[in-house]
């Protein structure tokens, strides 16, 4: 026998408060969808759930109806005067984690209204507006998205002239992509847009969403700063939390607190989480001011970012000769398995065919470095040289995530593919450095 | 008086006990040992209260919370990983300690679940880095043998241990994270219990029951015992922080006689017909009165006081032994505002108050006759919570025994620790999958079930070992091991020797002998049981394994062996023991060897063995006669 049989013969539901008899011990508790068909789910009434065969058991007895749980009132927010106003753009994440009681995973599901009175500390920081752009993980992200984060944010800049700033609640796993899309989409804006995650789901009560939230917003409020940036823990302490430069800062690890990093690049600033103190780094960033940002909100469709390793095969190159952009991530300082010095590495020739074939259809290819610490060079080996006079164009210390959302923006916005050439090899946001410092790396 | 009529009064206890398991930790690959050197790193955090699914919080998780209470975590790089700083997702939960808890449940005869869900149980103390505690109900039902009786259980589960707190301040509470994650069983009774005898033989029951397994940790702290207790026309009390097994029999005797102590204070209370606002009384200056005070604890300071109407001669009524409802008045107040020390009317005049004191205060506070006060010294705000605290708990002497949980005090008395608490708030631990408690897994738990004591016993002096060893091997954690060992027929007296003595001896050494796999073990044994290693060597021997534990046994036993004497070298130490004790070996002749043993030992332990001595003495004897 099944759970739903189960049910149906003793003519419970889900929901219904029932006392179950197993093997002479009693299990108190309510009916909670099982994801499992032959096991009978309860949550009892201690707390606990508890999945019982549903062949094993005894007897099944109500003991009162469901009753459906009122859904939280809306807390409607009060808005103090004189305190300026941030404007939350919701897309989903850890940061607005829920529990699936179906399937037992934790999926994404915000009302924006009730996210201030989650985070006790903010509504004395400022007024907030609070709206969901769309509800997903952030691993779901598309260009369209990119797209459509970067107007919405061009006509709230356009909109509402006292607005202090922007926080974007955002997973975490991609969220160096946008910024990095973010940070080209929307240039010289007036204000902060500071993306924000949470790397421990924000049900418990040692969740980081709370200190970077505090953090994001005081930094908008109370500094000169203006632009893309992300703030996330400095540390795995809840005291610091670090403003992190958009087209610079990569996702280092896959659940510390402290993931993102810099790289080739240091944090702008860092905020105090209780005290709001805040400290800066670098001092060569945009100033808040009054002006018009340039939106340029496109991404071309066909570009890929592929990682080049040993024993690779030309046909996995082959689906690219139908992409615009391709941005391989080279060995070292830029280098791909395209020769042939002796007979096993023959294969290694197709390579070079297929990667010819490419740049001739069209495609700019660009080469960006898989060590990410330090900067491509096309000139130094013989075999970046040769890369270099097939046409692929040197990233120079960019990320390879940056430079793919980069390409990706400047065949969306750029006709003349030349001019793409030289621009993906340009400073444009700060993606890309003048000179390597000597405490550049880790 | 009437009292020694009294019947004994009817008793409802049950008990709650949290025994640690020495398998590592439950949802994290590291060990779970304490640890007492300076910890290698801190890590500073924070705890924001979470709302409940209808958007309520805490109020004393938010009052934490506003009022800046970090929490740090003291780690070692070595035995402390990111699912202890709560930076990773928890790993599968420890399989032995699973089958622990199951071999625990089938040997109670217990219900299972079919289906095991870790939940997380909210924890707002910081004591879990993650803010909540991860717990997983495991079987309910069951039955144990406590001796003249058999108890009920309720359920069992397996959780993680909290984080060791260290060090509190205003501003921060310092945890050790070495304890965070250790395996918990959580055994609950049914309220089976009837006398406090039973309630000693229960706790020692579901001990040796713990025990049997092998797998539980042993030494102080490493089980704890919670009581729940009432008499009939009383209410639950619930005591936690008991260290001393002896003593639960005296806290449950104690808690009888609170209770009904109290029941007597409320029956008289209630004749004396109370208004209803009888407990809301002003909070009134009395500074004035003790300018010229004798008393310590109020010369010089603000004063205030509040009369407890009808009060008089209670605050002295004795209700634990040295322990009386005006020190349940004052605790209450303690732990509710943090001010220690009220003054009551029963115990002044005293302390330096004098009687013209007690009456002007009296009269400032409208004391009628039969009224009784309270005073503290403190600032206004704080002196008008702790008061109206104070009357607060007198009026619940009018209902008898508060529910709420209790500290246990040295002395087998109790003290107000919190109200007892609310349902816990639980739901699912998202990171892991469902357990499956498959019949299997059962079946085959319990077709290899751990021997009782008595059984255990029986078998160890059957192969040979000593009645002394076989009762101290028993309820150790070596038993299970110790038995394969005898399976396969290796030495038992040098095994349990080996594993009950040398082992501490060398632990109390600070050797690290915990890195020494069971395989390296049995190996060791199985070269003594051929006659390869020297019963004196072993110690030495196990020392050189724990240094480095990845070596062969076979090359370390060997390289020990080189150092062996010769026959040559023996017999010439024996001869000239013999030559020295001649007067001894004319008359016993062979029965000299046994006496001269301990002298030739002496000068070569560790080098040879007895046998071989033995056997050159007699040469050295046969030469001589």
């Amino acid at each position: 026998m099944n759970a739903s049989q189960l049910l149906k013969k003793h003519k419970v539901a889900e929901g219904d408060h029932v006392s179950v008899t197993k093997s002479g011990a009693v299990f108190k508790g309510t009916i909670i969808p099982s994801s499992d068909e032959s096991v009978l789910v309860l949550k009892m009434d201690n707390g606990y759930n508890v999945g019982l065969d549903a062949g094993s058991i005894d007897s099944v007895e109500k003991l009162s109806s469901g009753k459906r749980v009122a859904k939280a009132p809306s807390n409607s927010l009060q808005n103090i005067p004189g305190l300026p106003t941030i404007l939350i753009l919701h897309t989903g994440g850890t940061i607005a984690s829920r529990v699936d009681y179906r399937t037992g995973a934790v999926f994404a599901s915000f009302n924006p209204e009730d996210l201030v009175p989650l985070f006790p500390g903010l509504e004395a920081i400022a007024n907030f507006e609070s709206r969901l752009l769309s509800k997903m993980w952030s691993e779901d992200m598309r260009f369209p998205h990119y797209s459509l984060i970067a107007k919405e944010i061009g006509k709230e800049i356009q909109k509402n002239p006292s607005l202090a700033g922007i926080i974007i609640a955002h997973g975490t796993d991609t969220m160096h992509y946008s910024s990095a899309a973010l940070a080209f989409a929307i240039q010289n804006s007036p204000i902060p847009i500071i993306f924000v995650g949470a790397q421990r789901s924000s049900d418990r009560g040692s969740s980081d969403a709370h200190t970077n939230m505090l953090a994001a917003a005081n930094f908008i409020v109370k500094s000169d700063f203006s632009g893309v940036a992300i703030c996330m823990h400095e540390t795995s302490d809840d005291d610091w939390c670090a403003i992190l430069p958009a087209c610079k800062t990569r996702k280092m690890h896959s659940s510390r607190r402290d993931a993102f990093q810099p790289i080739n690049d240091s944090i702008i600033a860092r905020v105090h989480s209780k005290t709001g103190e805040i400290q800066f780094v670098k001092t060569d960033y945009l100033r808040k001011g009054k002006r018009v940002p340039l939106i340029r909100p496109d991404f071309a469709d066909r570009v890929a970012l592929v990682k080049l390793h040993t024993h690779f095969s030309a046909d996995q190159l082959e689906p690219y000769l139908k992409y615009d952009g391709l941005v391989l991530e080279g060995m070292a300082l830029g280098h791909a398995p395209i020769a042939a010095p002796n007979e096993l590495s023959k294969p290694n020739l197709k390579n070079r065919e297929m990667l010819e074939k490419i740049l001739q259809k069209g495609c700019v290819v660009a080469m960006a470095s898989q060590c990410l610490f330090g900067r491509v060079h096309m000139h130094v080996y013989d075999k970046a040289v040769d890369l270099a006079n097939m046409g692929v164009v040197g990233c120079e210390d960019m990320l390879p995530e940056t430079a793919f959302v980069k390409l990706a923006w400047l065949l969306g916005n750029f006709k003349d593919k030349d001019e793409v050439k030289r621009l993906i090899a340009t400073n444009l946001v700060g993606e890309i450095s003048a000179f390597t410092p000597i405490d550049s790396h880790v | 008086m009437a009292n020694e009529m009294k019947p004994v009064p009817k008793l409802k206890c049950g008990l709650e006990v949290h025994q640690q398991l020495d398998t590592g930790k439950l949802f994290s690959r590291t060990p779970g040992e304490l640890r007492e050197e300076k910890p290698d790193f801190v890590i500073k955090r924070r705890l924001r209260p979470v709302a409940s699914e209808l958007g309520e919080f805490d109020a004393a998780a938010l009052e934490q919370y506003r009022k800046g209470l970090e929490y740090w975590y003291e780690c070692y790089k070595d035995s402390i990983s990111l699912v202890e700083t709560d930076d990773e997702p928890p790993q599968p939960m420890n399989e032995r300690a699973l089958d622990t808890i199951l071999t625990v449940g089938v040997l109670c005869n217990s219900t299972f679940v079919d289906k095991a869900f870790v939940m997380r149980k909210t924890v707002i103390d910081g004591s879990n880095t993650s803010g909540f505690q991860r717990t997983a109900l495991i079987c309910l039902g069951g039955e144990l043998d406590i001796g003249n009786k058999k108890i009920r259980l309720q359920a069992m589960a397996l959780e993680e241990d909290a984080a060791r707190p260290m060090e509190k301040t205003d501003f921060h509470i310092v945890y050790r994270l070495d304890r965070l994650g250790i395996p918990l069983i959580e055994l609950s009774t049914e309220p089976d219990i009837e006398t406090p005898e039973e309630a000693k033989a229960a706790a020692l029951a579901i001990g040796t029951l713990f025990r049997r397994t092998c797998n539980a940790k042993r030494g102080l702290g490493t089980i704890r015992q919670d009581l729940n207790i009432s008499i009939e026309g009383g209410n639950r009390i619930e005591i936690k922080g008991m260290q001393d097994l002896e003593l639960i029999d005296e806290f449950v005797r104690r808690e009888m006689q609170r209770q009904e102590k109290l029941l007597e204070v409320r029956d008289e209370l209630q004749k004396k017909r109370f208004e209803e606002n009888d407990f809301r009384q002003p909070v009134i200056e009395v500074t004035g009165i003790f300018g010229k005070t004798e008393c310590k604890f109020l010369a010089g300071k603000t004063v205030f006081g509040v009369r407890v109407p009808k009060f008089k001669g209670f605050f002295g009524r004795e209700i634990q032994p040295n322990r009386r409802v005006g020190t349940e008045v004052a605790n209450y107040v303690k732990t509710k505002t943090g001010l220690k020390g009220i003054l009551h009317s029963d115990e002044l005049p005293g302390y330096g108050v004098s009687d013209s004191e007690v009456s002007q205060v009296r009269h400032a506070l409208s004391c009628q006759e039969y009224d009784g006060f309270v005073m503290v010294s403190s600032e206004k705000t704080k002196a008008q919570t702790a008061l109206a605290e104070a009357l607060n708990r007198c009026q619940q002497c009018l209902s008898g025994v508060p529910p709420e949980t209790r500290q246990a005090l040295e002395d087998g008395n109790t003290e107000y620790l919190r109200p007892l608490p609310g349902a816990a708030r639980m739901y699912p631990e998202t990171d892991l999958a469902p357990i499956d408690v498959l019949p299997e897994k059962l079946s085959n738990l319990r077709s290899r079930l751990p021997l009782s004591p008595d059984a255990r016993v029986g078998l160890y002096v059957e192969k040979g070992l000593s009645r002394q060893l076989a009762e101290k091997m028993k309820l150790d954690n070596w038993a299970c091991f110790f038995e394969s060992l005898i399976e396969k027929d290796l030495n038992p007296t040098f095994c349990a020797t080996v594993l009950l003595e040398t082992w501490v001896e060398l632990k109390r050494e600070n050797v690290y002998v915990e890195r020494i796999p069971n395989g390296k073990l049995v190996a060791f044994f199985e070269l003594e049981k051929k006659g390869r290693v020297l019963r004196d060597n072993a110690k030495e021997l196990l020392k050189a394994l724990a240094s480095n534990p990845s070596q062969s046994v076979l090359s370390l036993v060997e390289s020990h062996r080189k150092d062996e004497l010769s026959d040559e070298d023996i017999l010439s130490v024996c001869d000239d023991v013999v030559s020295r004790n001649m007067v001894l070996v004319s008359s016993k002749k062979f029965g000299a060897i046994g006496p001269l043993m301990g002298d030739v030992m002496k000068q070569l332990r560790g080098r040879v063995s007895g046998e071989r001595v033995s056997a050159a003495l007699k040469k050295a004897i046969e030469k001589r006669l």
